[in-house]
């Protein structure tokens, strides 16, 4: 075989491998009775809401230089006033961060490896966090998960003495990581209303329980993690704190989504379907740790489905796109929000609902009488540096002006 | 895919030079890197936490290539062609092999264990170029033994 025609059969059989996932930026799914257009398509006897939870992930990313339309500033502008309406409206609203605050290394200091010279922390990445506090609304209760690039997107002392910076200024700011720094969780926020639990919040951190055992901070770690529990524990503790679904609506909040069909699902863009087909990244679904950690906490959700009462919802970022997976095995709403400042190429696959590469964030109504209401808010982004009010045509047609904001999905959930 | 190219132009012909050596050294080095950190993935079950640990892994390797490459082509650049060749050859054997095998065994990541098969015919055909006996006249013939010995390896 010639050199030459080596190459074209290589060159074709690479293409064949990863050809099938050049999927829509914006795959709308339809089938469900809504569309990609702003259609405000809910109840509207649902009542008054009484907790209003909102997702926002992946929001680390700073916008562009002008005269580029700016998404993060843009997306968390239309975040606070969704949550002043909502408090308004006599709603207990909860804001969830839902980590990767910071790209692409967390939170460097002086001593961190590619220093900052001269700076307590890394100017650049403390903006990062900064717009992300600045954004929210006076008196709001506020949860930080960490992502793998608040831990530096690598492993060992270095990556927990990423996130350690990361709470130190957050709590200096009386802000606070959840579930705090070095422990996995699960960690429990309940919202109470009128003397019951409206809503429960369950935290886990992802990216703790994706280490390797032996990477993983402990006693000997500076400083020292307070957590040594193993994931026997974590799951045991999940289950229990899953079960108040007999009573309250619960939503397990983590940063890696359980269901995705983006890059980490491999069904992004050309590149991430090579690496993901090559099994190099942990932060992959079919990364061997991923994968073991969907089936446990699938496990959890399955032994809960059996006892719930009340919906059971699955909030995560770390894909950069918006995207509802409904999962009948466990009736569980998959909710990823992960384009608070970034978008990729996002695919549609089993159970898909919803499905864009559009920057946004969730909101989550409970209403008096326990319906929950979902709500998809999103922008129109730019396709390159176009500014604000260009239009512009994505791929799945959907033409739109930059910047404009609106609902694109919505669903009462129960 | 690069080596195959190289192995069939008048530069491969010529490339008992140590630039030669360093051009495909460096090449080979990068693929076995990338076989390397697939490898560690799939069969160690060690992932990478970032590309940028992944990248830092391959680039290790790509040095050793470059570095490998290099003092065959002063110590021996009458082989660098062999050794040109052979990387090639083990390149598309290797790796059309361990993507058929990927998909039998690993249908999530078959790109993976094509990049460790790429990885094994190049170090089995670079192996090969030093070891086996010197054909002394300079010409870039392909050595069936070779060939089959890479198709060998692969499976």
């Amino acid at each position: 075989m010639s050199a030459r025609t080596a190459l074209a059969a290589s060159l074709l059989v690479l293409t064949a491998c990863t050809g099938t996932y050049f999927v829509s930026s914006a795959a709308c799914v339809r089938g469900t009775g809504f569309d990609c257009v702003a259609r405000e398509d809910l109840a509207t006897d649902a009542g008054p809401a009484v907790v209003s939870l909102f997702l926002i992930g992946d929001a680390g990313e700073p916008d562009p230089p002008p005269p580029a339309a700016p998404m993060r500033d843009r997306v968390l502008g239309e975040l606070a006033a969704d949550i002043e309406d909502a408090r308004r409206g006599g709603s207990e609203a909860r804001l969830v961060y839902l980590g990767d605050n910071i790209y692409p290394d967390g939170l460097r200091d002086a001593t961190s490896q590619g220093r900052c010279a001269g700076a307590r922390y890394c100017p650049l990445d403390a903006e990062q966090l900064d717009a992300q506090l600045d954004a929210i609304p006076e008196g709001t209760e506020t949860y930080f998960l960490s992502g793998n690039h608040d831990w530096g997107n690598i492993s060992g002392p270095e990556a927990y003495a990423r996130i350690v910076n990361q709470a130190v200024y957050l709590e200096e700011r009386g802000q606070a990581l959840i579930p705090p720094v070095g422990c996995p969780g699960p960690t429990v926020r309940d919202v109470v209303v009128d003397g019951e639990v409206a809503l429960r919040m369950v935290f886990l951190d992802t990216q703790w329980l994706l280490l390797p055992t032996g990477s993983r901070p402990d006693r000997e770690s500076s400083p020292p993690a307070v957590c040594t529990y193993t994931d026997d524990d974590v799951m045991e503790r999940l289950t229990r704190d899953l079960s108040i679904a007999v009573e309250a609506p619960v939503a397990l909040l983590m940063h890696h989504p359980m269901r995705t069909y983006g890059d980490h699902g491999g069904r992004g863009s050309l590149t991430s379907a090579v690496v993901y087909r090559a099994g190099w990244s942990a932060q992959d679904v079919n990364a061997a740790p991923y994968a073991r950690l969907i089936d446990r906490i699938d496990r959890v959700l399955e032994q809960t489905a059996a006892v719930a009462r009340h919906p059971v919802l699955v909030g995560a970022g770390h894909e950069h796109a918006l995207q509802v997976i409904y999962d009948p095995e466990t009736d569980v709403h998959h909710l990823v929000s992960g384009s608070g400042s970034k978008v990729s190429t996002v695919g549609v696959g089993p159970g898909s609902e919803f499905s864009a590469g559009f920057p946004g964030f969730m909101r989550v109504d409970i209403h008096q009488e326990g319906t929950v209401t979902l709500r998809v808010r999103a922008m129109c982004p730019p396709r390159a540096l176009e500014p604000l009010g260009a239009a512009v045509e994505h791929d799945g047609g959907v033409t739109c002006e930059v910047g404009d904001f609106r609902t694109v999905f919505a669903k009462a959930i129960r | 895919m690069l080596l195959a190219l190289l192995a069939s132009t008048p530069t491969a012909a010529a490339a008992q030079e140590w630039l030669g050596g360093l051009a495909v050294g460096t090449a080979a080095g990068f693929l076995v890197g990338t076989g390397a950190v697939s490898g560690r993935a799939i069969l160690f079950d060690r992932p990478v936490y970032g590309i940028s640990e992944g990248l830092s892994l391959a680039r290790r390797f790509t040095i050793g290539g470059a570095a490998t490459g290099t003092i065959i082509g002063i110590a021996a650049p009458e082989r660098t062609g062999r050794f040109a060749r052979n990387a090639a050859h083990g390149t598309w054997i290797g790796g059309l092999l361990g993507l058929g095998l990927g998909y039998l065994v690993e249908p999530e990541r078959p790109l993976g264990v094509m990049m460790m098969g790429m990885a094994a015919g190049i170090v089995a055909g670079t192996v090969i170029a030093l070891v086996e006996d010197d054909d002394s006249d300079g010409s870039i013939q392909p050595s069936r033994g070779t060939d089959i010995v890479l198709l060998s390896v692969g499976l």
